[in-house]
């Protein structure tokens, strides 16, 4: 019922922000709860009404504590963030695969540390697959739950039965969206 | 006989735990627990810097510039004292405009590749209160015993909004010796400190956890630990602290490395870490902390993490649980004995609830286990530790 009254507001806020020449748009919602298992809703809304007219949510995990100043640790600091860029096979020494970069963002409200280079990703090679070479936590193969906990991303599963998480969460952004690579899609991510 | 033997045994445990409860309730040693918070005025301050204003060695100052270090964050000291105290190394940063933080920067009109700010650090001479600033772009510093100065230094002054801000990592002889360019490549470094003559860096990594690299001199480089937080230099500078997370290892541990060669000495694995009032194990320990003797203080989930190290072997001493340290946006920082005795540590923390935004000192009593908080004051003037991680000569 929270949730459901978080969407609510947050289609509300949404509306002035939309483009007027388009007729729907694409948003993120994060709900923390704890490191690994809070969720993320994505969302396609009319932008005349403020409708949600499609949502899908997924389990999904944000940092190591709790404490959002925690460079490389904390969960996601709360507030809008601006999307600058969608990947559908980034190939970062630590990231790879479906990603989406966030917008930088100063915790405590603004009166924090500076967060910088963050993402909406999993755990998966570049080319959307799995490589598990030890019985270890490999940083490109989704093991289980631990593999929610981040360095203070967002993260979603890539685990059985497919498509999994991350997959639909990307199906959904190419299907309502469609933008990849750089740009900056405005306020596309409420945290909470 | 073979009832008395174990009844016997039990009977000598019983007594060596009454003996030690009695030596712990009286105040002389360290035992894990819950510690009690009560709120004063005033609260005995270590070296600190809030905004402004200094406390050091018993001295206080006021700094040309209020000392803040947003992108340094919770990597590093906010303000360096050099080994001879006579000058500190602090970091300061620009805004170029107002942002409203609970917005995000485009829907205010802010573009990647924006400038969002300038950090810079400066140098101020204790002895006469003269100041000066190094380059632009400059952060994160740590001296040398011989008085030497390392820094990094951002390909550009500026730091521009959603992009990757690289940075070389430079040393200067002394501060007023030219700084001499010690990466092959700029990347993502923060000056740790200084283990002798080798220069400890944390390389972050876009989206992961950072690596700690150790460098000899211009373009001389090796990887110390991959995936580690680091926490602290031994105060010989033969050893460092690192912790591992869950976020990189199901089965994280601290890790005691030889900054010699990069052998791990010791291993403590978090799971063999319980916090003592939830009985449950640790779920993180992160640094900066300080290693005096063979103590180690560091933050973690329960509040703070007392460690005991030798050069083989890790273990724990004692486990401080703070109530307010394990909710969200809790936790404490900074943590420094407060002398060479360890009983006390000093830390900072954020306020939640009706005091969301504001910060306040804590010094804590290992022995009695109580925690004295500070007043509330606004975040821009946490009263933020002052030191320097470097360790041996």
């Amino acid at each position: 019922m929270r949730r459901i009254f978080c969407i609510a507001i947050l289609a509300a806020l949404l509306v002035p922000a939309a483009d007027a020449h388009a007729a729907t748009r694409t948003f993120f919602a994060f709900h923390r709860y704890s490191n690994t298992n809070s969720y993320l809703t994505i969302n396609r809304q009319d932008v005349y009404t403020g409708a949600i007219l499609s949502q899908q949510g997924f389990r999904a995990g944000s940092g190591t504590t709790t404490d959002e100043c925690a460079v490389g640790q904390g969960w996601l600091p709360a507030g809008w963030y601006d999307i600058v860029g969608h990947f559908d096979r980034y190939g970062g020494s630590k990231i790879q695969g479906r990603a989406w970069q966030l917008s930088d963002k100063r915790c405590y409200g603004g009166t924090g540390n500076l967060r910088t280079e963050l993402f909406i990703h999993s755990e998966e090679t570049s080319d959307n697959g799995q490589f598990c070479p030890t019985p270890y936590d490999d940083p490109f193969c989704w093991e289980g739950d631990y593999d929610y906990y981040s360095n203070g991303c967002i993260k979603l599963a890539h685990a059985q039965p497919y498509p999994s998480d991350i997959a639909k969460a990307d199906n959904d952004w190419d299907a309502w969206d469609g933008r990849s690579g750089y740009f900056t899609a405005y306020s596309t991510l409420f945290v909470s | 006989m073979k009832r008395a033997v174990p009844l016997g045994v039990a009977v000598a445990v019983a007594a060596a735990a009454l003996s030690i409860h009695l030596v712990t309730a009286g105040g002389t040693t360290a035992r894990s627990g819950r510690a009690a918070v009560t709120h004063r005025g005033g609260v005995p301050s270590g070296a600190v810097v809030k905004a402004r204003r200094v406390a050091l060695a018993g001295r206080s100052a006021v700094l040309d510039v209020p000392a803040s270090a947003p992108l340094l964050g919770s990597l590093g000291a906010v303000a360096v004292p050099s080994r001879d105290g006579g000058e500190l190394a602090y970091n300061t940063w620009r805004w170029v405009k107002a942002i409203d933080w609970q917005q995000s920067l485009g829907s205010q009109g802010i573009q990647t590749g924006d400038v969002l700010g300038t950090p810079t650090l400066r140098i101020r001479d204790l002895r006469t209160g003269s100041e000066r600033a190094l380059e632009p772009g400059t952060f994160s510093a740590a001296w040398r015993s011989d008085g030497a100065l390392a820094y990094v230094r951002g390909v550009t002054p500026d730091y521009l909004a959603n992009t990757a801000y690289l940075r070389d990592v430079v040393v200067r002889a002394s501060v007023n010796a030219s700084p001499k360019v010690w990466t092959t490549s700029p990347g993502r470094y923060v000056v740790v400190g200084w283990a002798k003559h080798t220069l400890l860096v944390a390389e972050q990594n876009p989206g992961g956890s950072a690596d700690l690299v150790a460098f000899r001199g211009p373009g001389d480089s090796r990887p110390l630990a991959i995936s580690a937080d680091f926490i602290a230099i031994s105060p010989s500078g033969n050893a460092v602290l690192v912790a591992e997370s869950y976020a990189d290892s199901a089965v994280p541990a601290v890790r005691e490395i030889s900054t010699s060669d990069g052998t791990e000495l010791a291993r403590l694995p978090l799971a063999q870490i319980e916090d003592p009032v939830a009985r449950t194990a640790v779920t993180w320990i992160d640094g900066p902390g300080h290693w005096v003797g063979n103590r180690i203080v560091m933050p973690a989930s329960s509040g703070l993490l007392v460690l005991r190290a030798t050069p083989s072997a890790l273990a724990v001493e004692q486990v401080i649980h703070v109530d307010s340290a394990t909710q969200p946006n809790g936790r404490l920082w900074e943590p420094r004995f407060e002398d060479a005795s360890t009983r006390t540590v000093i830390a900072w923390s954020d306020l939640s609830g009706g005091q969301s935004g504001q910060s306040a000192e804590l010094a804590c009593d290992r022995y009695a286990l109580t925690c004295v908080r500070g007043p509330a004051v606004p975040f821009a003037q946490a009263p933020r530790a002052i030191f320097d991680e470097s360790g041996g000569e």
